[in-house]
């Protein structure tokens, strides 16, 4: 009977095991190559064979110049994905708004595929949509815009547009499915809110204001936090495929950097230096995201 | 009974750290006692051996594998052969774990891993067994070579390299390799206007332009692209070539010049007369000209193979990205063709081989002795003969091709025999083969039989046949010689390529610079291409300078400059001796 009631009590944990497994695998046994950065070190030769350099690649951090074009470029890209943030709380409630069960599937459908097509695919897409010889230029031409083909404008070569258009398809590729969290939040909204407003006069707009907008907001700001914690995290498969020379100095982000440097060049130490350094920006960014909830909303998220 | 637990599974421990540690040690080929490695020729169990390569054709993904060349390869040795295809990043996960191909083909950038980490077998144990080709006269002095440059601290062999071209085994194609690439039907038709330069070229490229602006189905055309996913050389390539220099580095920043052998940075020295500048001038002389694929900063090689396929492109800077547009268009004479510039790509000997690719045998090999036996067949003189020109008795016969091997390398209705065939061409045996094609054999004739000029000239495209008619050549590489002889080009006999073969690999500090002005220069390239007038060229130039100081890019100028004349005395005082 005690055997039975202790096996209940760690059920709970005994399920969550495998989990933590992974997390210790993948999340925490990778922190012990944090120690690389301490050694000139070359693949192939035992670590302790390599020699000792100490803090020479963090001390090398600070007189790269490329270090501060890549955290810059970072930053903005992070700084545009959060002004995008309430985007997918929008699109929620518009979707909401229709009232046609099969119309309101087939947009949230096509609006959540995108999320499931790899950056490979968006890249040739958008090559295909973009280039000098491709579609829009083609459109734009039938419409008499850019008539000369020599003027024509691809944007996948203008660094100037490399921000607002980057996040533009991160955004189109994930719209539809970081909406679905908010589609969930609304569903848990209860009915007669509803009911009860419509009996006090009010309509669609209204309703989605003062009743849906404000049941959301809990769920907006907890995702907003934590976004900001992972701000550095802005991926690399998406910037290494659409780099190219004219928008390599915009498009290189910290995880592009390290891949470049660590990989690229086999510069395997220096490229965990800047890992290190990322992380403990992370860490500093979630630290301040935690007090700012702290200050909002009164409580911490973590 | 705690303590009793934990005494049982220390010994666990113990013992399986024994064992562990035990298999870390002597691979068991030396005997303990005498020192000796015992070694076994005993070829009558069928085992696999994988040679791993750098950039190579995957053997489980090509189409033709095994080929018939395959075949014979594995019945001589018993063996199954896989070819495993390698990339920077997973050499350096298999070295760091020790798993790696029986015989693997690194750069010259690992020598320093390989042999501090003990990952390659020494070849002198195995002079007088298995290693006889290895060790034969012919390779005295690249094996020299690797002992005194490519051995670290030690002076011993641990490794091969392919494509040895002795004195007077200079390179020879049947067809002009580089140069200005032009399709041929539209190259007629502005009147075969001759190319000396590259504002001629740039010329014939407007003209042909004018008689053809679009393809049949509408497209745009334009005069040539470029790809931007392997770092400077689609920039580079072009003028390094035309003026007369062969690349040091894979990103054409330190260049020798092959009359004099003298070394430049491309881009900071020698400037306005660097073939750098050379070509950002050419290059910003095309787009004014709007000749130029408005695309060709952000397009990859596989952008440009599919703008040939469709015929977008009149010109080029080489033959590797014509995608289907040939082999569609063999029966006709719409295909491109390369017509010689001023440096043409041949007579280069090698007696060190090819200093960028060196072969070991993985001491980690569960076979060291078939593997020694593998390379040491790569380095016989019967597996360059089969590798480039077939099968005794089926492909040639006393020292010549047969008629039906000839033939059906030019029959397009024969592409799939060919194929299945397998002969270096079709697949790179050559970068595995330590006997370069041109090579004289024992039996008096060259390693590739396709290098005579009776071969040359009965294997002719439509297109190839109708240049030579149009010339009055046997084939088309015979341009090259009648150039030469007049003064307007010049070969690579006079380039010594044991100086670069000597060269000391460059350490991560020159490397990581090297790599930031690989970076710097070709964000540059976009704006010098494009720049509207000199003025505009020039601002640009002046920043792209300050950047590479900044970069310290002196640094390794003065690192490569020094390393390279350090080489050239180590050679001369070796040749003198």
């Amino acid at each position: 009977m005690a055997k039975r009631k202790s096996f209940y009590r760690y059920r709970l944990l005994l399920m969550a095991l495998p989990f933590m497994v992974l997390i210790l695998l993948f999340n925490y046994m990778p922190v012990f190559g944090w120690i690389y950065s301490l050694y000139d070190y070359i693949p192939g030769i035992a670590l302790k064979d390599c020699d000792f350099v100490g803090l020479k690649y963090f001390r090398m951090l600070f007189t790269d110049v490329n270090t501060f074009r890549v955290i810059k470029n970072t930053l903005i890209f992070a700084g545009i994905s959060i002004i995008l943030t309430p985007l997918p709380m929008l699109f929620a409630i518009l979707l909401n708004e229709i009232k046609l069960r099969p119309v309101q599937k087939i947009i949230q459908i096509f609006s959540t595929i995108p999320n499931f097509i790899s950056w490979i695919i968006v890249y040739s897409l958008a090559f295909s949509l973009f280039s000098h010889d491709g579609l829009v230029n083609a459109v734009l031409q039938v419409f008499g815009v850019n008539v000369d083909a020599g003027n024509t404008y691809n944007i996948m070569g203008d660094s100037n547009a490399v921000y607002w258009f980057q996040s533009f398809l991160q955004l189109w590729k994930t719209l539809g499915w970081n909406a679905i969290i908010y589609l969930a939040a609304i569903t848990g909204i209860d009915q007669e809110l509803y009911n009860a407003a419509k009996v006090d006069g009010a309509g669609y707009f209204k309703c989605a204001l003062h009743i849906t907008f404000p049941a959301l907001s809990e769920t907006y700001f907890v995702l907003l936090m934590l976004n900001i914690g992972n701000l550095l995290n802005t991926g690399f498969e998406q910037y290494f495929l659409f780099k190219n020379p004219q928008t390599a100095s915009n498009i290189e982000v910290l995880d592009l950097y390290v891949y470049r440097i660590g990989l690229e060049s086999q510069d395997y130490s220096y490229g965990v230096a800047i890992g290190i350094m990322k992380f403990a920006i992370s860490v500093l960014l979630l630290t301040l995201a935690n007090k700012a909830a702290k200050r909002i909303r009164g409580e911490y998220i973590i | 009974m705690k303590r009793k637990m934990m005494k049982k599974f220390i010994a666990l421990c113990c013992a399986m750290a024994i064992v562990v540690l035990g298999g870390c040690g002597n691979n068991g080929k030396n005997d303990p006692e005498t020192g000796d490695v015992k070694t076994s020729s005993d070829t009558s169990e069928k085992i696999t051996i994988t040679v791993g390569i750098k950039n190579f054709v995957d053997s489980s993904t090509y189409k033709y594998w095994p080929m018939e060349i395959t075949k014979a390869i594995e019945d001589k040795l018993n063996i199954e052969l896989k070819i495993i295809n390698y990339d920077d990043q997973k050499l350096s996960i298999d070295l760091t774990s020790g798993d790696m191909c029986d015989i693997m083909c690194i750069g010259p950038e690992y020598i320093e891993n390989v042999l501090k980490g003990k990952h390659a077998v020494y070849l002198d144990d195995y002079t007088d067994t298995l290693a006889k080709n290895i060790f034969s006269d012919r390779f005295e002095t690249r094996n020299s070579i690797i002992r005194e440059f490519r051995s670290g601290d030690e002076s011993n062999l641990y490794f091969t390299t392919p494509g040895e071209l002795g004195e007077g085994e200079g390179e020879k194609y049947p067809t002009v390799m580089y140069g200005y690439v032009v399709r041929w039907d539209l190259y007629k038709k502005i009147g075969m206007p001759e190319i000396n330069s590259g504002e001629d070229y740039i010329e014939a490229l407007k003209k042909m332009k004018e008689v053809y602006s679009e393809t049949e189905e509408g497209l745009p055309v334009y005069a040539m692209g470029h790809y931007n996913d392997s770092g400077l050389h689609s920039w580079t390539f072009r003028g390094m070539l035309d003026l007369g220099y062969t690349n040091v580095d894979g990103n054409c920043m330190y260049l020798v010049d092959v009359r004099n052998n003298e070394l430049i940075s491309n881009v900071m020295t020698e400037e306005e007369s660097s073939p750098f500048w050379d070509d950002m001038h050419f290059y910003n002389q095309m787009y004014k000209e709007g000749l130029l694929d408005p695309d060709c900063f952000i397009e990859k090689a596989e952008d440009l193979k599919g703008k040939y396929t469709k015929g977008q492109y009149l010109g080029g800077i080489n033959s590797w990205h014509y995608g289907d547009w040939n082999s569609g268009h063999a029966d006709s004479d719409e295909s491109y063709i390369i017509l010689p510039s001023n440096m043409v790509w041949s007579g280069a000997t090698s007696p060190g081989g090819w200093s960028d690719k060196l072969f070991f045998v993985s001491s980690h090999s569960k076979n060291i002795d078939r593997a020694i036996m593998a390379l040491d067949f790569f380095n016989s003189e019967e597996f360059a003969r089969l590798i480039f020109s077939g099968i005794e008795g089926q492909n040639w016969e006393n020292g010549e091709l047969t008629d039906d091997t000839v033939a059906m390398k030019s029959d397009p209705a024969r592409t799939e025999n060919w194929g299945e065939l397998g002969l270096s061409g079709s697949y790179g045996w050559d970068s595995i083969s330590a006997i370069g094609a041109t090579a004289i054999l024992e039996d008096g004739a060259p390693a590739s039989l396709w290098n005579t000029d009776k071969v040359f000239s009965s294997s002719l495209s439509t297109t190839e046949q109708d240049m030579c008619n149009a010339f009055g050549l046997n084939y088309p590489s015979e341009i090259i010689n009648k150039r030469i002889e007049e003064g307007k080009s010049f070969d690579q006999s006079k380039i010594n390529s044991l100086y670069t073969a000597c060269m000391e690999s460059a350490p991560q500090d020159i490397t990581r610079i090297d790599n930031n002005v690989v970076e710097i220069v070709t964000n540059a390239i976009p704006y010098l291409v494009q720049a509207e007038d000199e003025s505009a060229f020039n601002t640009v130039k002046e920043k792209l300078m300050s950047d590479l100081k900044a970069a310290d890019i002196d640094t390794a100028v003065q690192w490569w400059t020094d390393t390279y004349q350090k080489a050239k005395d180590k050679v001369e005082e070796s040749t003198a001796k």
